[in-house]
């Protein structure tokens, strides 16, 4: 009998990683998503399709509807993004089921009728090999599965909507540019960048990449200079290039960029972690190195 | 003792001398509190490794059974290293177990627990601003906000003496004699280290270098083995570093990739790094007068510390006058005040003392030590002695022959060589 | 009004270092209550002066970092501090934490409030509270950055990696905090001498009753990623202009722009 697993996202990007996932391990794959206009979007990746109508985040809320699901199809493996809401629900579902959450899983397979997966801990600095017996819990760190393409016919389920469990108002961020966590290109100012107003140069390089940028923590907390940020406790991304300019590679950060395949790093300080984990670094100024950069790109446009 | 503001004794900082003079009184039956501004006790205090055992010995009973030892010293090295070879002196010690390693920050946690066992309290994360003065005597501390009171005040704040400068206890210290001791702590594994070093369970090695990993500069190096891994690091004249152009980081670095250690230190991990600075050292660094009405001054923050040049003590000293300073507040007590007269006792204390007697001993090593010559030429001297005494050419050299040869090949007099020997006969 | 604030302290992981076998160094790495549990305190702290609350610490774990974690607790101003007796908490699993902290809400309860960090400095996994909820059926507002709480009700404010929530949820909850929630207070010295009075009151976990699957020690190894580390000079215009013309050369071969 192939393992029964349930996925929980909110945009098609997750949904088609999980469903990557899924299929490496060869599990029966279904998915629930808080309402119809997001489920649609995942139409042809999974089979069977569960939505409910949840308006804004209520974690008590969304977690009885994807527990109505649970009931009704037994999974062995509940699988969660690992994002903010990701991690909260994983919490609250395997509580429920007095288990334990394995979050920032990667590499997962299926050994025996359990499964093995490797976990970063401590900042991505280190990572665990893990036993995870059935029934198990997951929260999948981004950019370990390539995202899977829809080759099935969905069927469509709906889930009754639960009560409110509180009031809630939801103000979406403002984004500039290209939301990161779905850009190939990441540029990414840290403290380095001395105002906001060189975040503009910033801008002009992720356009000319056609990417999105972002910042370090401190920028968007202590700044404000921006609503999120990438790192452990912001957005986790992994594009085809990571840029990072004035940032010094601290773990809480990186780990939200290591699954990026390749890694720029401009930082004038030589003895700064980043360079310890990029594929390309240039020890300098980011003053001189990134306006010359921007030239030349914008030169190569042209032609 | 529920918000009490007063104390019989505050102690300034919970270094070695500062938790020595806590845990004494506290034994006495004195309500006592020592104040550190670090956030854990031992996070701001950087040592090198080896501590004597005698002062525990006397005073701490069944402290062997619960301080946290890391090694036995059972060989002693001196190690004179240059381009192309060393020259080591080994002293192997019997069974007396005279010294040990210990990491300082476990060994403080340990004498912080034996405070709080005599009713003492230990106050971490609490930088003394000041204290306060009041018709001349001490009379309490600020920290922040608060202000608490106390018959004595007991000044342990360590090398770095901003308090007793603030106060004008004590003068600035000038620059140049001022050293950098830098450390590092690698890990290698027990049996690692006792099968390079060729040592048996907790038998542990001190080592002291001197010559060409230093290039020359005023300064030394030690090694230490702790149980799982490997002290190494210099001590540095602080003016060497504005004269010259070195990194002191790159020191210590020169010093672990030499011949003589990257076979030690091999497949080792970094787990450590720590820089401090250790102000004036020796007899001529000694307060005269580490007493006054109402306070009393122990360890570094009085100078009992020695530089020997290639290593510094100081903590079986910082222990010895904590424990000095105990029994003096004890004997002013009795009398029933805290007047200067009546604390003078702890200077007596002191001079009978082996921590007087040791800077004593060692009151012209300062001044030897300030000659280059140790440093560069006669580390060579050794080794081009020593390398020809065992010459494997045809003609035996004689060894008058080749020290002759020796020193001319480094320019030195006879004459001046003599002199210095002489002086470092006398110091050290 | 009741308050439980559950804490726990956790590695400086940007000091922390690997040995050649890539096992972490432990040992040598500092550990302090994580930022983001001294909010959760300070939040619960800062109720006790506006709304009269008696503010209860604990921790699962019986280590020195415990104690002192427990010990930093009652200084800042908890009235009283716990500490679960757990061997090798390092080890034990999220869910044991979890269970652990709620029975010991039930035994020493009713709570109106319980906070936690809203994640760890060393795992940051974040579940720990929405676990705690889930087991004791209380409401739960996940990641705050702002809390006000009052007699019945609790409006928050937290920041998701879509835009911000505010919530207004009724009692009991349990609420996390982040980092960014405030600026936790530093114990005066009076504080500090004042908490060495207060008793660290062990609980033996036999009395939770709690059923813990026995956690196997498990190997953490340092975690590489295969880079290829080109590192090139900018000291000046000229090496730049070089660098930036070979960056870019190298990023078009690997078909990244
Ligand atoms: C629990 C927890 C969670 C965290 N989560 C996150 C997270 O999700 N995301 C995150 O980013 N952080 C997070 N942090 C914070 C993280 O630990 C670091 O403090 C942060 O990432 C550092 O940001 P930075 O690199 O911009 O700043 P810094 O560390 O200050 O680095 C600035 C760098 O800029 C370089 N620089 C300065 N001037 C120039 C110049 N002119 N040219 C070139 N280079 C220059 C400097 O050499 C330096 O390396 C978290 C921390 C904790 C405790
Ligand atoms: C590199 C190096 C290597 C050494 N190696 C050895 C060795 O191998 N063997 C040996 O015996 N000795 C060694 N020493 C010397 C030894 O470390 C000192 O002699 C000893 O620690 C002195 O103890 P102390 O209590 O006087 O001062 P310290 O240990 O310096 O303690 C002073 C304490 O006071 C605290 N403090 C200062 N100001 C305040 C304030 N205002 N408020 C609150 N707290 C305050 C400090 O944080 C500190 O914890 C070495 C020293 C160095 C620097």
């Amino acid at each position: 009998m192939r393992t029964k697993l349930l996925a929980y996202s909110e945009d098609r990007s997750w949904a088609a990683q999980i469903k990557s996932l899924s299929d490496s391990i060869k599990a029966e794959a279904s998915i629930f998503l808080p309402k119809k206009e997001i489920a649609e979007k995942v139409s042809g990746l999974y089979e069977e399709i569960y939505y409910s109508d949840l308006e804004n985040f209520d974690p008590l809320a969304y977690i009885s509807a994807f527990f109505e699901v649970a009931k009704l199809l037994s999974p062995e493996v509940a699988v969660f993004p690992c994002t903010g809401k990701g991690r909260i629900l994983a919490g609250l579902f395997s509580a429920k089921n007095s288990k334990s959450v394995a979050t920032d899983v990667y590499n997962v397979q299926s050994k025996e009728n359990n499964l093995i997966a490797k976990r970063l801990v401590y900042g991505g600095k280190a990572e665990v090999d893990l036993e995870l017996k059935i029934p198990a819990t997951i929260c999948l760190l981004h950019g370990s599965y390539v995202e899977a393409k829809a080759n099935v016919e969905s069927r469509f389920n709906k889930v009754i909507k639960p009560n409110a469990s509180c009031r809630v108002i939801f103000t979406p961020k403002k984004v500039e540019g290209m939301e990161p966590d779905k850009a190939e290109v990441v540029v990414v100012a840290g403290r380095g960048v001395k105002t906001k107003n060189d975040l503009r140069m910033i801008m002009e390089l992720a356009e000319l990449l056609k990417g999105a940028w972002s910042v370090t923590r401190p920028l968007a907390v202590d700044e404000g200079w921006a609503e999120s940020w990438i790192g452990i406790s912001g957005l986790m991304v992994s594009p085809k290039l990571y840029i990072g300019i004035g940032v010094s590679g601290q773990p809480h950060h990186m780990m939200g960029a290591r699954s990026s395949k390749i890694v720029v790093a401009i930082n004038k300080d030589r003895n700064a972690p980043i360079f310890d984990e990029c594929d390309y670094g240039i020890v300098g100024d980011l003053y001189v190195v990134l306006p010359e950069m921007i030239k030349k790109l914008k030169n190569m446009k042209q032609k | 003792m529920t918000g009490q503001e007063k104390f019989d004794a505050l102690i300034i900082g919970a270094g070695p001398s500062g938790l020595s003079a806590g845990y004494f009184l506290a034994k006495k039956g004195f309500s006592v509190a020592v104040l550190e501004r670090g956030m854990e006790v031992g996070s701001k205090n950087v040592f090198g490794g080896r501590i004597y055992s005698h002062v525990f010995d006397k005073n701490f009973q069944g402290w062997r059974n619960e301080a946290p030892v890391e090694r036995w010293i059972k060989k002693e090295k001196l190690s004179l290293l240059c381009e192309n070879g060393s020259v080591n002196f080994e002293f192997e010690r019997g069974k007396r177990q005279d010294s040990f390693t210990a990491f300082l920050s476990p060994f403080l946690r340990w004498m912080a627990s034996l405070v709080e066992s005599e009713g003492g309290i230990v106050a971490t994360g609490v930088k003394v601003d000041s204290i306060i003065f009041d018709d001349l005597f001490a009379k309490g501390i600020r920290a922040g906000p608060d202000e608490i009171y106390a018959d004595y005040v007991i000044i342990a704040e360590g090398g770095n003496t901003l308090l007793l400068e603030k106060h004008k206890i004590k003068k600035t210290p000038t620059l140049n004699k001022t050293s950098l001791g830098i450390k590092e702590v690698i890990k290698l594994g027990e049996s690692t280290i006792n099968n390079r070093l060729s040592l048996e369970d907790d038998e542990g090695v001190a080592q002291f270098i001197l010559g060409q990993p230093l290039h020359g500069l005023l300064g030394g190096g030690f090694f230490y083995t702790m149980k799982e891994y490997i002290t190494i690091g210099v001590v540095v004249r602080l003016s060497e570093f504005t004269d010259n152009n070195f990194n002191a980081q790159d020191l210590v670095e020169d010093l672990r990739l030499s011949t003589h250690f990257s076979k030690i230190l091999e497949g080792g991990t970094p787990a450590e790094y720590s820089a401090h600075l250790v102000t004036e050292s020796g007899y001529e660094g000694v307060m005269k007068k580490p007493y006054g009405n109402g306070f009393l001054i122990v360890g570094d923050a009085a100078g009992f510390l020695l530089n020997t040049g290639f290593t510094i003590r100081g903590v079986d000293m910082a222990v010895e006058s904590g424990r000095l300073a105990a029994e003096a507040i004890a004997r002013a007590h009795k009398e029933g005040g805290n007047s200067e007269e009546q604390l003078s006792c702890y200077k007596k204390m002191l001079d009978d003392s082996f921590i007087m007697k040791n800077l004593k001993k060692f009151s012209k090593a300062n001044e030897f030590l300030s000659n280059k010559k140790i440093y560069e030429s006669y580390v060579n001297l050794a080794c081009s002695t020593v390398s020809d005494i065992f010459y494997e050419g045809a003609e035996a050299n004689r060894v008058f022959e080749s020290f002759k040869n020796s020193l001319k090949k480094e320019r030195i007099s006879l004459f001046s060589f003599l002199k210095d020997m002489w002086e470092a006969y006398r110091s050290l | 009004m009741k308050i439980l604030v559950a804490l726990k302290p956790t590695y400086d992981i940007n000091q922390l270092k690997f040995d050649s076998e890539g096992v972490p160094l432990l040992e040598t790495c500092p550990i302090t209550l994580g930022e983001a549990d001294k909010c959760a305190l300070e939040e619960a702290l800062r109720i006790k002066e506006s709304n009269k609350a008696i503010v209860i610490a604990v921790t699962v774990g019986e280590s020195q970092s415990h104690i002192k974690g427990i010990r930093d607790a009652l200084a800042m101003g908890a009235d009283e501090g716990y500490l679960i007796k757990m061997k090798n908490a390092w080890n034990i699993s999220s869910i044991a934490v979890a269970k652990a902290i709620a029975s010991f809400a039930q035994l020493t309860g009713p709570y109106d409030v319980i906070f936690t960090g809203a994640g760890a400095g060393d795992t940051h996994s974040s579940i720990i509270g929405p676990m705690i909820s889930a087991l004791l059926d209380f409401r739960l507002i996940a990641g705050a950055d702002q809390v006000e709480v009052s007699e019945n009700m609790v409006k928050a404010t937290c920041k998701m990696e879509d835009g911000t929530y505010y919530y207004e949820s009724d009692l009991p909850v349990v609420i996390t905090v982040t980092s960014e929630a405030n600026e936790p207070r530093i114990p005066t010295l009076k504080a500090i001498i004042r908490s060495k009075s207060m008793p660290i009151k062990e609980v033996d976990p036999s009395v939770l009753s709690l059923s813990v699957e026995e956690f196997k020690d498990l190997k953490v190894l340092k975690h590489s990623i295969e880079r290829k580390r080109i590192i090139l000079e900018a000291s000046d215009q000229k090496s730049a202009e070089e660098s930036v013309e070979k960056i870019i050369t190298f990023l078009k071969s690997e078909g990244v722009i």
